[in-house]
């Protein structure tokens, strides 16, 4: 009998890993599929010996025994090539003979995925698949007292400003004397949210641009999309297809080499400007585009050497307080653009927020505040950043918003609340509770790469390997042989799949409420959960 | 009458203006009275314009207005006081003016008629009837969705506003 192998203490057994594979002998056709398609390799030709007893009744004939190989697919128990779910060895296997299952309480492998003293990092979104904003009813429906409206057949126009709007008072006089008005845009208001191109694939990416193009020109809705920090392609910064686009800068300035070399090429000015200060899936950590990802195109775009890791600091390093970080750089963006162009920041969602938000408020040129919940996506991060950092959307946002209340400036500052928005399919249903908590507009990120391009990311953990670019559907990848998969095409045409039905679901949850014109933003007496606490904290009613 | 279901916004807008008037609302209907005061006073803008605030004109009915500039800034600066709910406003302003203005979808009823020196305004014609019987029914005018129906202090017409007309100059 064979000893033990040698035992390491991260020596693991499948029996330790949450990603069990499933393989079927009787099914499997030995083509080899599976094992060549997993992007994390774990799992392997294997060669099998196998000992036959043959033993009859009886002591007329001794015992014998035989030995054969098989051949088959063996799971690896090494962490680094742990099997992450992605299933995309189902998916290949022409018999079905393979597919992974989670074993939830296979927790040994969360106690070995440091080697090297590393610390985890991935992609994806907090692995928490609870969501508040779920929780959110909308009770407030008028049959009796009220006509409803019809969500099928009366005028809908559901749209956003993005911009600084004047008080009516100064907007009428700012009309009367010709003088300088803050630039404002009428948006959808559900926005494609800030995710680079570097991040995503270019097929991801084109076919992003390309729906957002056909909801805006055939459709004739203003979606809009911001581009994340890494830049914009060339081709679309001296394009008529830039107004659809709100170009973001971050701390580390990825692309601006570019876009400010393009301004005075520009055929059109850009939707707006989007300056992040931090990201809700991960606050206090600034982007991260590891270096599996920088190929040539993604270094060009982004003006950086190829093949190196692309930490942006946590903070915008050239500021030093509030003040300077935001006034200065909304100036200076603003100034780039003759003043023709909103820009706003978007921080992650923090306890700083309202402090956040009352400086922009005494600021004329601020043209809102993104707010990102803990809830976000990202490319990469940290796990512990992922899983541990960050507020919940819900109560920040609506703090921001009755703080605005409190100044009388609800109608001036636009909030845009984001992250974790559809994390169980429901996007129109968290849009609409966001958006009557106080939301202007809502952005979503993962939702659409889960929604436009099949990306298999989950709230356990299945995945997520978005940092290294070995996605298996192509979103996140910068190789031409995943991206190749991912047809532009059809991610344009789930894109406008998505926002047609998202609109005809915030049809039927405003409707009923009596809204068709305008959004219900700061509609919260529609609102009410049966968490009290939640229901006090929100200000919204408590229902059981 | 009717319900003004944005009426949460509105209020927390209207009782933001530093106004310490705009207080009490112990019917939601308060607001509509509110907004006209709001605009009045603060807007210095005349009663053409109170549907334009509440129940502004679609992007594609604004582009040939002759008024459009300034009816886009008001749709933009007022947004939070629009009411899209179904709802007939009949008011009377402190000159005495009477005016009669309905929601966009015209999902209420309402009529004016009279003759010179008396005029009503009613949800239901028999309400004229009763009011008024010796007017000329056929000179009976139910306000559709863009208009605004206003009989001045002199009481001697019926004015009709067309929210597509060009607007008289701001005060």
């Amino acid at each position: 009998m064979q000893s033990a192998p040698i035992l390491t203490p991260s020596t693991l057994s499948v029996n330790d890993l949450p990603w069990r594979i499933d393989w079927d002998i009787q099914t499997c056709t030995l083509c080899g599929r599976c094992t060549s398609v997993c992007p994390v390799s774990a799992i392997e030709l294997g060669v099998f010996r196998k000992r036959t007893l043959e033993t009859t009744p009886g002591l007329a004939k001794k015992p014998t025994s035989s030995f054969s190989i098989y051949y088959g697919v063996r799971q690896r128990t090494d962490p680094a090539y742990r099997c992450i779910g992605c299933a995309m060895c189902n998916m290949v296997c022409p018999n079905n003979a393979i597919a992974p299952r989670l074993v939830p309480e296979a927790t040994t492998l969360k106690f070995h995925n440091n080697r090297g003293g590393t610390a985890r990092t991935r992609g994806g979104r907090r692995n928490d698949p609870n969501s508040l904003l779920d929780q959110i009813k909308f009770i407030r429906i008028s049959m009796l007292t009220d006509p409803a409206l019809d969500a099928g057949r009366h005028e809908f126009d559901l749209r956003t400003l993005l911009g600084r709007v004047q008080p009516p008072e100064e907007g009428l006089a700012a009309l009367a004397e010709q003088a300088w008005v803050p630039p404002v845009r009428e948006i959808y208001p559900l926005m494609v949210g800030s995710m680079s191109f570097g991040a995503l694939s270019p097929s991801m990416w084109e076919g992003l641009t390309m729906g957002v193009a056909y909801l805006n020109e055939e459709l004739g809705m203003p979606v809009r999309m911001c581009t994340g920090e890494g830049g914009c392609p060339p081709r679309m910064l001296r394009s008529r297809f830039l107004k659809y686009i709100i170009l973001q800068i971050a701390s580390g300035y990825f692309g601006w080499d570019e876009i400010i070399k393009a301004i005075p090429e520009m055929k059109e000015d850009p939707c707006a400007i989007e300056i992040k200060y931090g990201q809700g899936a991960k606050p206090g950590d600034g982007g991260l585009l590891m270096w599996h990802k920088v190929n040539k195109l993604i270094a060009a775009i982004r003006g950086v050497p190829k093949g190196v890791s692309l930490p942006s600091p946590p903070t915008h390093q050239t500021k030093y307080s509030i003040e300077e970080a935001v006034a200065k750089m909304i100036q200076s963006m603003s100034m780039a653009w003759g003043f023709r162009v909103p820009v706003y920041p978007k921080i992650s969602g923090s306890t700083s927020a309202t402090a956040v938000l009352n400086n922009l408020v005494r600021n004329p040129y601020a043209a809102g505040l993104a707010i990102d919940g803990e809830d976000g996506g990202t490319g990469a991060a940290y796990n512990v950043s992922l899983n541990h950092m960050g507020h919940p959307i819900a109560s920040n946002l609506r703090d921001c918003y009755l703080t605005l209340v409190a100044s009388g400036k609800q109608n001036e500052i636009p909030l845009i609340a984001g992250g974790g928005v559809g994390k169980n399919g429901n996007l129109a249903a968290d849009a609409a509770a966001l958006i009557m908590l106080g939301a202007s507009a809502v952005q979503s990120g993962k939702y659409l790469m889960q929604a436009t391009a099949g990306c298999l990311g989950s709230e356990h953990d299945r995945c997520n390997v978005c940092n290294i670019g070995v996605c298996p559907k192509g979103i996140t990848s910068q190789d031409p042989r995943l991206y190749r998969r991912l047809d532009p095409e059809k991610v344009a045409e789930r894109l406008v799949d998505v926002f047609l039905s998202f609109d005809t679901e915030l049809r039927k949850i405003v409707a009923p409420l009596g809204r068709s014109t305008s959004l219900p933003t700061g509609m919260s007496d529609a609102l009410g959960i049966s968490d009290y606490h939640a229901a006090e904290r929100l200000k919204i009613k408590y229902v059981v | 009458m009717g319900r003004t279901p944005p009426f949460v916004p509105i209020r927390e807008y209207l009782s933001s203006r530093g106004f310490p008037g705009y207080v009490g609302y112990q019917s939601d209907s308060e607001v509509f009275t509110h907004i006209m005061h709001f605009m009045r006073n603060r807007l210095h803008l005349g009663i053409e314009y109170y549907k334009h605030i509440i129940t502004p004109l679609s992007d594609a009915e604004m582009e040939g207005h002759p008024d459009r500039e300034l009816l886009v800034r008001i749709k933009q600066t007022c947004r939070k006081l629009i009411i899209d709910g179904p709802n007939c406003v009949m008011g009377c302003l402190p000159d005495g003016t009477l005016f009669l203005v309905q929601d966009r979808k015209k999902l209420r009823p309402g009529v004016v008629g009279g003759r010179p020196g008396l005029f009503a305004f009613s949800s239901e014609i028999c309400g004229l009837d009763a009011a008024i019987p010796d007017r000329d029914p056929h000179a009976d005018f139910q306000p559709m969705h863009l208009d605004t129906a206003i009989v001045r202090p002199e009481c001697q017409e019926v004015t009709l506003c067309n929210q597509l007309q060009s607007l008289p100059r701001q005060r």
